[in-house]
């Protein structure tokens, strides 16, 4: 702000961070989960951002996905079950200077969560949020969850689930004032990276669905994906997801989609013999919660006592009178 | 002065002023009218317009002299300055006839009196201009504005009879004084004025406390440079409200929270405090007290920083204050006006160190709040803080210091030190006023012709070319507001000159008038200079606010009654009008009745143009009037000739460098047309042997080529096996075809990636017996490497790579590659052949290869 750049003048201040500065505690997930790779990929953006640890916040609710904060050495919330967003919406309007990450289970997010994900879609908030599908509660040892694919048999459904799983893209995208919706997979790290990476530069909410490997229950829900990578369709564009030459001779069903055009992002969320990947939809014209609503002034928690407590005495008794 | 191109018109404020006096006078005369015999609104005896001047000629007595004897008398004053006649009349009870229509300068609207409104977006605002909005404002249908007019007007004369005795006023107080004082005089009926009344409140409660009215005075241009600067730097500092506001607050916040964690707060008496009464005998405090200090009570902050960030809270307190509100602003600014240059340069310094000290607490500040601050790494360098360390923007927040002097008091001392001044890079904005326009006092005779020191500083500076400079008469200070706050927000220095027309007792012409004439005359053109604007003199430097600026002098119209008809006149104005109006030079005009008229009588500016030096039959006039319009042709000494041409020499110099006739322009132009006008001839005589001689070789080629092309057509194969007519094709079979090479290139390109791949294939073949790994679709999942972590490790990227194949066997790497959830290991082939099972392995291992 008017020139006073505190950073030009002491750059001896200034941190390379290297990704092992935001590795925390080691990651206690089955061998083989796909959480890892998410993991690498969200550890590998705040490097290449070089972002302060201490500026930087996961949010998480509970289930084996959510344990992410854990194993990020920045600030994190271990939140409550299905309501990560919430509390990062608390922290994003105290704190717009943090950078804001959301992780959540399918379970998380669109079961328990589902009235917050819907609002915080409204409410647009400038973050990046993660939903872990792996189409299963993991952390409760195998319940079939709102996205688990029809005839999934779990706890819950010993004969298989019988209702057709609901599309968190899909879902997301018919909410009014959206403006980043996309769709990645975890074993695809290039891919997964460049969506995670377009989704933190988004000035608003950016939801990104992850399909999630988990070996340990549902270790054959994606075999069709990933042993068939014509399944796969990739959506690339100059303002949309960027794929690699190498890359493009393994995975060869490739469309161009402009991700500003909204009807044909709910054309390709809306596909089921195919599974879209990349930048479905987005618009940076939302306005966001967070700008709208910022604060003009600076108010110190000290303040606020104040001003609560000058409340408050208006409704004390004296026992004395 | 009436100007006969429309164009012209808006560009001198003059004009305006008189447009609007008529305007006034029309606008009362038509409401005095509609009202018939109501009196309720009609002016005040005293305060009604005299009639405007009616200029006429008068006739007089026939002369006592023969014609050859007026014209050897007006011959001798011309060339003399002496005459054997006694004049009829003094110059000094004359006026210009262009400025007779000013005579009665209180009844005319022109820019001033100036409000001045800290509070409002334009701050500056002519009281006229302000008035005629609440007009257009009110809301009022037609009939009704024209009521409110006619009162606001007549507010506006109360006003500037009032505020002509001061040189501010505070416009609330004078406003409320002018609006009983008319309503006192006002024998209305009742119902006529209430509503009008009530507007009028209503306009009274909008008017703050903080507004004033500047009448057209000595030292206005000061008041209004130190309002200008005011509101420009509030603005500037602006940002910095809320800024300032939260880094203190912040800053203190920590001062907080460290006494909260210092174990203070957890004395048992504290902690008693913070029970209240009820329940204290229930608990021991002393050894609650124990338990959380043990627990809780973090160090204090050290003494140093602590200390430091005090002082930081001083200094932004300081300056918060200082921008917290216009009074306090404009009182810390008030101290920046100097009137020596010894002076301007004390408040600068001291100024730049504390502008350095300003910056500096606040990047300490940045640092407290956000903990950064190391003092091993950050004393020293705070230690060296300078102005070094100040970005442009960082100085853009300088506050301009006003130098203001009068040109007579400045001493010589200064004027060489002022040069420096204005070379320099430091803000001072040096406000001198003009008051030695061709009336300094002079060293030695032949200075009497200088226009002074002053009024040829503003070019002088010019030459610096770095330096902002704005030449102006204070009556077009409105018009050039704009180019005011540019030269104050520049960051360098800059020279405002400014003529007021208060330099000598004028009786005949008001000081208004008199400065507007002074620029009109071209005795002190309006121009300036802004080196911050483009990179030529074109863009830097201008002259179109300058009355008629293209031409030599402005010319004006005058209407002459003769008996009952009107006929108008064009006249131009010249320095000598200009300068008729001074003491000194009363001696060189020589008022003649019309009796003594006569045809070797020509206006001065016509007899300058023509080369009076060395033809010297003409005689050279002004137009003057007196008090009754009566108009007398005033004679002008050869001496003042001479110095209307210098005039507008110096201004023809301006305005070359203003780009117009512009004389290297001309003179190449001129150069350029004939070396054209040259060449195009010698083209010509050039095209023409060309054209001929290239006629006669190609008959002579042609006739050539037809024979042989006639003798070879005859004599070729084909016409000699297939016969006439289809040999005319064969030279196109040598054209090659295009087509095939299009597609040729369409088959390289699709050829290409194939050929890619083969290669590529080659050389993963070539690699085959080595263990590698498919890095970057590594999915981190940990597996490899938890099962040999020698073997496998991550790399920058925290993906998979094999780090040692021979830290482990063979069957580490074919267990990995099946455990592997992407199946990116490939074990490649055994490097140890005495490991055991090694057939086995090696057919699992064909699944990864
Ligand atoms: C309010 C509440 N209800 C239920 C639970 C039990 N619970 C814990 S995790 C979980 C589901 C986890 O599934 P998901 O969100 O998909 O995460 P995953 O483990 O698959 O990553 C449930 C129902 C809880 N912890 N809190
Ligand atoms: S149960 Fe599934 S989701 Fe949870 S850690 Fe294990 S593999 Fe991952
Ligand atoms: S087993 Fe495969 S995916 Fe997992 S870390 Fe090793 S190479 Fe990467
Ligand atoms: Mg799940």
């Amino acid at each position: 702000m008017f020139g006073v750049s505190i950073n030009n003048i002491i750059d001896i201040d200034q941190k390379n961070y290297s990704m092992e500065d935001y590795q925390g505690d080691t990651p206690r997930w089955c061998p083989g989960c796909g959480d890892n790779g998410i993991l690498t990929a969200a550890q590998r953006i705040c490097r290449e951002e070089q972002l302060p640890p201490e500026k930087t916040v996961f949010v998480s609710g509970i289930g084996c996905s959510s344990r992410f904060p854990h194993y990020m050495n920045t600030y994190g919330f271990h939140g409550l079950h299905g309501r990560a967003l919430p509390i990062a919406e608390g922290i994003k309007i105290r704190r717009p200077d943090l950078h804001v990450f959301v992780n959540m289970g399918d379970g998380d997010c669109t079961s328990i969560g589902t009235a917050h994900w819907i609002h915080a879609i409204r409410y647009n908030f400038n973050m990046t949020v993660m939903l872990h599908d792996n189409g299963i509660y993991g952390l409760t040892k195998k319940q079939a969850s709102p996205t688990s694919p029809l005839g999934t048999k779990s706890n819950t459904t010993p004969k298989g689930s019988f209702l057709n799983p609901l599309n968190p893209t899909v879902t997301t995208l018919g909410v009014e004032n959206v403006s980043f919706v996309a769709q990645a997979v975890e074993w695809i790290p290039e891919l997964l990276y460049d969506i995670i990476r377009q989704a933190y530069h988004h000035k608003g909410f950016a939801f990104i669905r992850i399909m999630q490997r988990c070996p340990h229950y549902t270790p054959a829900m994606f075999d069709p994906l990933m042993s068939t990578p014509e399944n796969l369709m990739l959506l690339t564009h100059k303002d949309g997801m960027q794929i690699s030459d190498p890359l493009k001779k393994v995975y060869k069903n490739i469309v161009e989609h402009d991700p500003s055009e909204k009807l044909k992002a709910n054309y390709y969320a809306e596909m089921t013999d195919k599974m879209p990947i990349g930048i479905l939809y987005k618009n940076e014209n939302i306005p966001t919660y967070d700008g709208l609503r910022a604060p003009e002034r600076t108010v110190t928690p000290q303040m606020k006592e104040e001003a609560l407590n000058q409340e408050f005495d208006k409704f004390g008794i004296n026992p004395r009178d | 002065m009436k100007t006969p191109d429309p164009k012209e018109i808006d560009e001198t404020k003059v004009s305006d002023s008189e447009i609007d006096s008529s305007d006034l006078l029309k606008e009362l005369d038509k409401i005095a009218h509609h009202f018939g015999n109501d009196t309720s609104l009609e002016i005040h005896e005293q305060e009604a317009p005299q009639e405007q001047i009616k200029l006429h000629f008068e006739e007089t007595e026939k002369s006592e002299y023969s014609l050859d004897e007026i014209k050897h008398d007006h011959l001798k004053f011309h060339l003399t300055g002496h005459s054997e006649h006694t004049p009829d009349a003094n110059v000094k009870d004359l006026r210009p006839a262009l400025s007779a229509p000013f005579t009665n300068f209180e009844y005319i609207r022109h820019d001033f009196p100036l409000l001045i409104k800290t509070s409002s977006d334009n701050c500056i605002e002519p009281l006229k201009d302000y008035l005629d909005n609440l007009v257009e404002q009110s809301g009022l249908n037609t009939d009704e504005q024209r009521n409110l007019k006619l009162l606001l007007l007549k507010l506006e004369l109360i006003l500037k009879k009032e505020s002509a005795n001061h040189s501010a006023l505070v416009f609330k107080q004078a406003w409320d004084l002018a609006v009983k004082n008319f309503w006192q005089s006002s024998n209305s009926h009742k119902q006529k004025t209430d509503s009008l009344k009530t507007l009028i409140s209503g306009f009274s409660d909008q008017i703050n406390d903080h507004s004033e009215l500047i009448s057209y005075s000595k030292g206005a241009e000061l008041t209004l440079f130190k309002a200008a600067r005011l509101k420009q730097w509030q603005k500037k500092m602006a940002p910095f409200f809320g800024e300032l506001e939260d880094l203190v607050e912040h800053l203190k916040n920590i001062l907080k929270v460290s006494k909260k964690t210092s174990g203070e707060s957890y004395t048992p008496d504290a902690l008693q405090n913070t029970m209240g009464q009820p329940g204290s005998d229930e608990l021991d405090f002393n050894s609650f007290s124990e338990i959380v200090t043990q627990s809780f009570a973090k160090e204090s902050l050290p003494a140093n920083r602590i200390e430091r960030i005090k002082s930081v809270i001083t200094i932004l307190n300081r300056w918060f204050k200082i921008i917290s509100s216009m009074e306090q602003s404009e009182k810390f600014l008030d101290r920046l006006v100097a009137d020596s240059t010894t002076k301007a340069l004390k408040i600068y310094k001291s100024q730049k160190e504390d502008l350095i000290e300003f910056f500096k607490a606040i990047r300490i500040a940045k640092l407290e709040i956000e903990h950064r601050y190391e003092e091993e790494k950050h004393d020293p360098f705070f230690e060296d803080f300078s102005s070094l360390y100040l970005s442009e923007e960082d100085w853009s927040h300088f506050p301009p210091i006003i130098l203001y002097f009068k040109a007579r008091e400045i001493k010589s001392a200064d004027k060489a030190d002022l040069i420096d001044v204005l070379a320099s890079k430091m803000p001072i904005k040096v406000l001198v006023t003009v008051d030695d326009l061709y009336n300094a006092s002079t060293f030695f005779d032949e200075s009497f012709y200088s226009p002074g020191w002053s009024a040829v500083l503003g070019k002088m500076a010019l030459s610096i070319n770095t330096t902002f400079v704005l030449q102006f008469p204070l009556s077009h200070m409105i018009n050039v507001l704009s180019e005011i706050e540019q030269g104050l927000q520049s960051d360098r220095a800059a020279l405002f000159c400014v003529f007021d027309g208060f330099d000598q007792e004028q009786e005949m012409v008001a000081p208004f008038v008199r400065s507007a004439a002074a620029s009109e005359s071209r005795a002190f053109p309006l121009f300036y200079y802004n080196p911050n604007q483009g990179n030529s003199w074109a863009a830097h430097f201008s002259i179109a606010k300058s009355s008629q600026h293209k031409s030599d002098w402005p010319q004006g119209e005058i209407e002459i009654l003769e008996g009952d008809s009107v006929k108008t006149e064009k006249l131009d104005f010249s320095l000598g009008d200009f300068l008729t109006g001074l003491e000194r030079y009363k001696e060189h005009f020589l008022p003649i009745e019309r009796s003594e008229w006569h045809g070797d009588l020509i206006p001065l500016t016509e007899y300058i143009h023509s080369d009076f030096e060395n033809i010297n039959k003409s005689i050279p006039y002004i137009l003057m009037a007196n008090d009754e319009g009566a108009m007398q042709k005033v004679i002008v000494t050869k001496t003042m000739c001479r110095l209307c041409v210098d005039a507008q020499i110096r201004w023809n110099r301006i305005q070359e460098l203003s780009g117009i006739n512009n004389s290297h322009v001309i003179e190449q132009v001129e150069k350029e047309r004939e070396k054209m006008t040259k060449e195009m001839q010698e083209k010509l005589v050039q095209a023409e042997a060309k054209h001929k001689a290239e006629m006669e070789q190609s008959v002579e080629g042609l006739t050539n080529e037809i024979i042989s092309n006639i003798a070879a057509g005859l004599l070729s194969d084909e016409m000699i096996s297939i016969g006439s007519g289809t040999g005319i094709s064969a030279p196109q079979a040598t054209i090659p075809k295009a087509a095939p090479k299009q597609e040729a290139i369409q088959d390289e390109v699709k050829e290409k990636p194939e050929a890619l791949e083969a290669a590529t294939e080659e050389e993963e073949d070539l690699s085959f017996n080595d263990p590698y790994i498919d890095t970057p679709l590594c999915t981190s999942c940990n597996d490899c490497c938890n099962l040999n972590d020698q073997m496998f490790a991550y790399d920058e990227n925290k993906q998979a790579y094999i780090k040692d194949a021979k830290a482990g066997t063979f069957k580490d790497l074919v267990t990995a590659a099946e455990k592997c959830p992407v199946k990116i290991i490939h074990p490649g082939k055994p490097l140890n052949p005495d490991e055991p099972g090694l057939d086995e392995l090696i057919k699992e291992a064909e699944k990864y290869n």
